[in-house]
């Protein structure tokens, strides 16, 4: 990264940086459960997300930039999440697809499962639903994208996570200085 | 296709089936059932290899496909072994059930991985989630479903779920739980005072900050003793029903009688839960108001206990009766309780 | 491609217990180490968080064990917290792929017990939607088999039709994947108006479209040349591991439960069941293909079938089990899933344990990969059809 996390870009071009980035977004699915399946039907070619920016092609965690956990993740799994996670390059994005990954889902009660990926792993955005139809992930990454384009760099490098966005919470989108939902905020 | 429905003709009935295998193994058949259609043959554990041997190799019975194996909690009998077996030839199931050797603590039943390759992992995950030990299987361990250092055997009856304890069911019935008289648990749905989300968690919290005060060691397993834990359980229902104290106090009793640490916790929270659904918010010690902390809230909550009660007293009078004639419908029962009505879902 | 007579002298006996190794791991000068290859729990090759671990001889594999539990969410735990009308929100999450098939056992399982009749046109709707849900389930295997074996194409083909099933079925259920739309004693509700035209049309359509499979996918010579004569499975041995579906099938053994012990109004319409020859992965993928136009047979005939009247049961005012135990299967869309449902007479279930197809098939792996190349154990893995949820429950 070299430069980006030491100085501050002058607006113009953080603009148009940012502009780029958002538009590239190599994504790791991380499939896990039924939710995945939904994920795969959202980069079909029905709902095709690849026309917003968001490549599903990424050969694994060390080539992208957005890891998408789609489905229950449980105790035994917890620590491989945690290592893909580990392995992404900064700066890294986080979306957290289907109730499962958000609090523990229908599984709330499990002896097994981890309740939520926000526990392992700081997460971005929140997708509620179970499963969340393809249309919801098309917004969860567009309010993704808003957040790339507001969001400054060399902040983010220097490990200042924005707050997670809540889709479907009634707080607009969060701007830099707003954040919608305290940290830790729950999808419904 | 058509042969194998052929030969169905030719199939033995279950009274034929039960009568080959006593011809053959004796005394070792016990009993046998077709309730549900469902032909269930009990076998003695000494007899329970044969049996599926012969299940297998007699050319009468042929059952080729090793369908299911699975545990059964027994209550204070142990467990039971179930082995669904099925033939491709004739269409007919069997199912082979034997109670384990050594009650709850060491229950033991013997491997049918020489018989049947599929019991492999069946096995396993009989021992997984009960326990249950089979001696001539090639390996047990690894755990095959849960996390490799997991504490405790999941579907035994005596192991209850954590979140369960901690946090109440979220809608109006509690569908397993029974208060000690054996009623429904029904909390009052007050309209905008359901307690939301956030409450909850902050309870949960509250509970878990309360606790972890009082005990920093948490990490003493209770996988070690399950017959402790089972005893310990049962034992704590009769504690706990005369003088249900402060959700600390129950935890510090739990500790001086010497339970592992995370039934007492389990316990003192479920104590505490209990107490607020029945008083309402008028306990101190920490815990949530459950969000229905209004002023005519007394006399929503005598409501409740007043009902309660009722619900107890027609239950109690309805057992008395059936214990009387025996073999009344259940259902009636519930019917007959006031306030059992808003269960339905249907039109 | 593995070498037949090779692996006959490896498996002298049927047991597992029994010596598990390979004499010929190489001739001579080449004969090398032993190694060690962890797979998963996230490789693309293995869909799903499913880990197996091979012992490799060179290139050629000498042992493999699967690593399940992945996945293991605890149903069968939840089952005994939840009553029978909160289970079927459970039930139909564990094999993602197939959730309508799953709910409706249950249902079936509790009416038994409760000794329930179930309206005629309730029956016939449920086989509709259980045929539908067949083809979703298949359709989704035959994209993710192609890329397994390096064609992206057939998925995106696959998706289009599932798309439109997914659309009919939502239509009558308002759930793209977990449908919940069985409860005890029928339905949630009737089908909605003109859902039979749909059928009608969408079922002549995908007809339509089903050669396209055979000669983008089956009639593929590169298809071919990875997968006739891979991983054959006699079966005994598929029977003995108690592998079912169109992993049985294809092994030549018939064994339906729709046919052989017919559940529903199975009884009362022709069920053509695929059969292969060989039990390789060219066959497990013929039957699943050719199990999308028996299932479309199948709901031509329901669509002459379906009578009027109500899709449901006044219940009692509390859903309870009486005393006892039944054990009940379907065909699932991979094979067959037992119920084995036990009641005290309560509320909720005193055990309810689902026997599925997946576990069972997927004790199939370490006797098919024995002795085959790494190129050929992904063409294996993935002809075996599991859904790692319907492993681990
Ligand atoms: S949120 Fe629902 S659909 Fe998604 S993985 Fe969990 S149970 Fe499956």
């Amino acid at each position: 990264m070299g430069v980006m996390d030491q100085v501050e870009l002058p607006k113009p071009v953080k603009y148009v940086f940012n502009w780029g980035r958002k538009y590239s977004l190599w994504c790791f699915n991380f499939g896990l459960a039924c939710c995945a399946i939904e994920f795969i039907a959202a980069s079909t070619s029905r709902h095709d997300f690849i026309r917003h920016g968001v490549i599903p092609f990424a050969h694994g965690p060390r080539q992208a930039d957005l890891l998408v956990v789609s489905g229950t993740l449980t105790d035994k799994m917890a620590p491989a999440v945690k290592r893909l996670y580990e392995e992404m390059p900064e700066p890294k994005y986080v979306i957290s697809f289907g109730s499962c990954a958000n609090c523990g889902g229908p599984y709330w009660d499990s002896y097994s499962v981890t309740k939520g990926v926000d526990q392992i792993i700081p997460v971005d955005v929140y997708v509620p639903g179970c499963p969340p139809r393809p249309e919801a992930l098309l917004d969860g990454i567009i309010a993704l994208q808003d957040m790339i384009q507001k969001e400054s760099l060399k902040e983010r490098i220097a490990g200042r996570r924005l707050d997670p966005i809540t889709l479907g919470a009634d707080e607009p989108l969060p701007s830099d200085s707003s954040p919608a939902l305290p940290s830790g905020g729950r999808a419904p | 296709m058509t042969d194998v429905l052929a030969r169905q003709d030719r199939a033995l009935t279950p009274e034929e089936t039960e009568a080959l295998l006593r011809d053959r193994l004796g005394d070792q058949i016990l009993s046998s059932s077709t309730d549900f259609a469902t032909f269930t043959v009990w076998v003695a554990p000494g007899g329970w290899h044969a049996a599926a041997q012969l299940c297998r190799d007699e050319s009468l019975l042929a059952y080729d496909l090793f369908d299911c194996l699975l545990g059964v909690d027994a209550r204070d009998d142990g467990f039971d072994v179930v082995a669904v077996l099925y033939s491709t030839s004739t269409g007919n199931r069997i199912c082979l059930r034997t109670r384990c050797e050594g009650g709850r603590d060491a229950p033991v039943c013997p491997s049918l991985t020489d018989v049947y390759r599929g019991a492999d992992w069946m096995e396993r995950e009989t021992y997984d989630m009960f326990g249950i030990d089979f001696p001539g299987h090639p390996g047990l361990e690894p755990r095959i479903l849960t996390v490799e250092n997991f504490e405790g055997w999941p579907l035994r009856k005596d192991f209850h779920l954590a979140s369960r304890v901690a946090k109440p069911w979220p809608g109006v019935n509690e569908p397993a739980e029974l208060d000690d008289e054996g009623n429904v648990i029904e909390r009052e749905p007050e309209v905008g005072g359901a307690p939301g989300p956030y409450d909850l968690d902050k309870a949960m919290a509250e509970q878990a900050r309360a606790v972890n005060a009082s005990e920093e060691d948490q990490e003493e397993g209770e996988g070690t003793g399950d017959d402790a834990q089972a005893s310990g359980s049962e034992q704590q229902d009769e504690d706990e029903a005369p003088a249900p104290e402060l959700d600390q106090e129950t935890y510090d009793k739990l500790i001086a009688e010497g339970k592992s640490e995370r039934i007492a916790r389990s316990k003192a929270k479920a104590a505490l839960i209990k107490k607020q659904r029945a008083g309402g918010g008028d306990t101190g010690g920490g815990g949530s108001d459950e969000g229905d902390g209004g002023d005519d809230q007394p006399s929503a909550a005598e409501k409740a206990e007043a009902r309660r009660k009722e619900q107890a007293e027609a239950r109690r009078k309805k057992a008395e009766e059936r214990a009387a004639e025996t073999g009344q419908d259940d259902d009636a029962s519930d019917e007959g309780a006031p306030g059992a009505d808003d269960e339905e879902e249907q039109a | 491609m593995s070498d037949l007579s090779t692996r006959e002298r490896v498996h002298p006996g049927s047991a597992p217990g029994e010596d598990f190794h390979l004499e010929i791991v190489g001739d001579g000068d080449f004969q090398t180490a032993d190694m060690k290859l962890s797979i998963g729990p996230a490789h693309p090759a293995t869909h799903g968080v499913f880990r197996i671990v091979l012992e490799m001889d060179g290139e050629r594999v000498t042992g493999a064990r699967p690593v399940i539990g992945y996945m293991h969410r605890g149903f069968e735990k939840l089952a005994e917290h939840r009553d029978y009308r909160q289970i079927k929100a459970l039930v139909n999450r564990h094999d993602w792929l197939s959730g309508f098939s799953n709910e409706l056992g249950v249902a079936l399982a509790v009416e038994r017990m409760m000794e329930m009749e179930v309206p005629d046109r309730a029956q016939w709707i449920r086989m509709l939607l259980a045929e539908w849900n067949r083809i979703l389930n298949h359709l989704m295997f035959i994209g993710s088999y192609a890329i397994e074996l390096g064609a992206i194409t057939p998925m995106f083909y696959a998706f289009r039709e599932r798309e439109d099933i997914q659309h009919l079925l939502e239509s009558a259920t308002g759930g793209r994947l977990h449908f919940t739309y069985n409860q005890v004693g029928g339905l949630k509700i009737d089908l909605p108006k003109g859902f039979l035209r749909q059928s009608t049309e969408l079922s002549a359509l995908i007809r339509k479209r089903v050669p396209d499979y055979h000669d983008l996918v089956l009639g593929n010579d590169i298809f071919q040349a990875r997968t006739v004569g891979v991983g054959p499975l006699p079966p005994e041995v598929a029977l003995s591991l108690g592998v079912t579906g169109p992993t049985l099938h294809a092994t030549g053994v018939p064994e339906d439960s729709r046919v052989t012990e017919p559940y529903l109004k199975y009884g009362e319409i022709d069920v053509d069941v695929p059969v292969g020859e060989n039990g390789d992965s060219f066959d497990r993928f013929y039957c699943l293909l050719a199990r999308i136009s028996a299932s479309l047979d199948i709901i031509d005939q329901i669509h002459d079938h379906l009578p009027a009247g109500p899709v449901n049961t006044k219940l009692p005012k509390m859903v309870k089990a009486p005393e006892g135990a039944t054990y009940l299967r379907t065909e699932n869309p991979l094979g067959q899933l037992g119920y084995w449902l036990e009641s005290d007479g309560g509320r909720t279930p005193w055990r309810l344990k689902m026997r599925t197809p997946s576990f069972s098939n997927v004790q199939a792996i370490p006797y098919l990969l024995e002795g085959v190349l790494v190129p050929d154990a992904i063409a294996v893995l993935g002809s075996v059809f599991f859904v790692v949820g319907d492993i681990d429950r």
